[in-house]
C-alpha cells in the first residue's frame, strides 16, 4: 500500500482508474477463458441456437462466470427485443 | 452511395486507429450511417478506443469464414445508434483474411452504410493491403517525423498500385493527409517538420493536423472517442477533418500556430485534458 492509497487518491473517478477497472475485465475474462476453454464455444453455441429463431445482434447474448461462495456460477443473459425479427433460416 | 475510407500509414503507432474511431465517430454525430472495420487481426484495439471490448464474441474472420452474418457481428455503438463497429479476431493470424471474403463483407456493408472506414494494422503487408483493396478514399496519418513521413510517401505509392481501382483502371483513391501528434510550438522553434515541410514530400490534399494532446489518453482510458471531448483540442481537430471530408472546404486549420498560452487557457486546457 502506498501513501496514495491512505489519502484515497486512487479511489478517484480518474480516467486511469477507468482504464484500471477495464484491464482488470479483460484479464479476468480471459484468465476464466484459459480455465474453462469451452466456455467461449459453449457462448458460441448458445448463440447460434438463438440466431436461428431470432436475429439478434452478438452482444445480446451475454455469458459471464463469477465466483461466489467459493462456488463457480455461469450467468447467462440474452436480450431479445420486442422487435426481434424472427430469424429466416428455419 | 457509400465510401469506403481506409485509415492508412505504412508506419506503426502513429494514430491509425485513434483516428479511425475520431472520424467514425465524427461522421455519426453528423448524422451518417457509419460503420469501423479492425483490420489489424491478431492485434486488436479498436475495440478498447470504442469501449466495446467485453461484448466481442464475433469478429471480421468469423464473418469471412461464414460462421455468423454480418448483421449479428455488428456491434452497436453505447452512445451512437447510428454507429457500428465489426472487431478484428484477437486468435487467429493475417491469412484468415481471404481477399474474396473481404470483398464480400464490403461489398454488404456497403448496402446498409453510408461510411465504411478501414482501420489498416501497420506494415505493408497481407492485412494492410486487404484494408486498403476496395477504398475509394484514403486517410494517411503521418507524424511530423522523417520517417513516419517516408513511410507515408510508400504507402502512397501503394494505394496507387495494389487497390481494387488501380488494377481495374478505374479513378484512384482520393487521398488525404491527416497530420498528428502536432506540437505547433516544437516546429516554431524549429525541433520538428512542419505541416508545409510534409505537404512538400507528400503532395496531396491536407484533411487536417491534430495537435498532440492529453485528451486522446483520457479518451482512450475511457473508451470513448476523443471526438465527444468537444472542449479539446484534438476533439475539435477531428471534428473539421470530418467536415472537410463531408466537403466544407473553406475551414481554417486550428491547433496549427504556436500561441503564447495566458494561465487560464493553460488551466482550462489541462481541465479538458484531465
Ligand atoms: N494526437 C495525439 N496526441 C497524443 N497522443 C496520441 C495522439 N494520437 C495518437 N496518440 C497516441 O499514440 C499511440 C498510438 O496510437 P494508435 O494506436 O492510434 O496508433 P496506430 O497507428 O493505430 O498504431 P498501430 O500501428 O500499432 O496500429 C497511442 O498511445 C495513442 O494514444
Ligand atoms: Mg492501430
Amino acid at each position: 500500500m502506498s501513501i496514495f492509497d491512505i489519502f484515497n487518491f486512487n479511489k478517484q473517478k480518474t480516467s486511469a482508474n477507468t482504464a484500471r477497472e477495464r484491464l482488470r475485465i479483460i484479464v479476468e475474462s480471459s484468465a476464466n477463458d484459459r480455465k474453462m476453454p469451452k466456455i467461449k464455444e459453449l457462448q458460441a453455441e448458445i448463440f447460434n441456437v438463438i440466431a436461428k429463431y431470432y436475429e439478434i445482434p452478438q452482444d445480446d447474448v451475454n455469458i459471464q462466470i463469477d465466483q461466489q461462495n467459493g462456488k463457480t456460477v455461469l450467468e447467462l443473459s440474452v436480450n431479445i427485443a420486442e422487435d426481434a425479427k424472427s430469424a429466416s433460416i428455419i | 452511395m457509400s465510401e469506403v475510407i481506409v485509415v492508412t500509414s505504412g508506419k506503426g503507432g502513429v494514430g491509425k486507429t485513434t483516428t479511425s474511431a475520431a472520424i467514425s465517430t465524427g461522421l455519426a454525430i453528423r448524422g451518417k450511417k457509419t460503420v469501423v472495420v479492425d483490420f489489424d487481426v491478431g492485434l486488436r484495439n479498436l475495440d478498447l478506443i470504442m469501449g466495446c471490448e467485453r461484448r466481442v464474441v464475433y469478429d471480421l474472420i468469423n464473418v469471412i469464414n461464414e460462421e455468423i452474418n454480418l448483421q449479428q457481428a455488428l456491434i452497436k455503438d453505447k452512445q451512437l445508434p447510428n454507429l457500428f463497429v465489426l472487431p478484428a479476431s484477437q486468435t487467429r493470424d493475417k491469412d484468415a483474411l481471404k481477399i474474396e471474403g473481404v470483398k464480400a463483407v464490403i461489398e454488404k456493408l456497403k448496402e446498409s452504410f453510408d461510411y465504411i472506414i478501414c482501420d489498416s494494422p501497420a506494415g505493408i503487408e497481407k492485412g494492410a493491403i486487404a484494408a486498403m483493396r476496395f477504398a475509394d478514399q484514403a486517410i494517411v496519418v503521418t507524424n511530423p517525423e522523417i520517417s513516419s513521413v517516408r513511410d507515408s510517401d510508400r504507402m502512397i505509392g501503394i494505394l496507387a498500385s495494389k487497390s481494387e481501382r488501380a488494377e481495374e483502371g478505374k479513378a484512384p483513391i482520393k487521398e488525404h493527409l491527416l497530420v498528428t501528434r502536432y506540437h505547433p510550438e516544437r516546429v516554431k522553434t524549429g525541433e520538428m517538420l512542419g505541416v508545409t515541410d510534409i505537404l512538400e514530400v507528400l503532395s496531396i490534399n491536407l484533411l487536417g493536423v491534430i495537435p498532440e494532446s492529453k485528451a486522446v489518453l483520457k479518451a482512450s482510458n475511457m473508451g470513448i472517442p476523443v471526438t465527444h471531448n468537444k472542449q479539446s483540442d484534438a476533439g475539435q481537430a477531428y471534428m473539421d477533418a470530418v467536415d472537410r471530408l463531408l466537403g466544407e472546404t473553406i475551414k481554417p486549420m486550428r491547433f496549427v500556430e504556436a500561441k503564447r498560452k495566458g494561465i487560464f487557457a493553460s488551466i482550462y486546457e489541462s481541465i479538458a485534458g484531465e
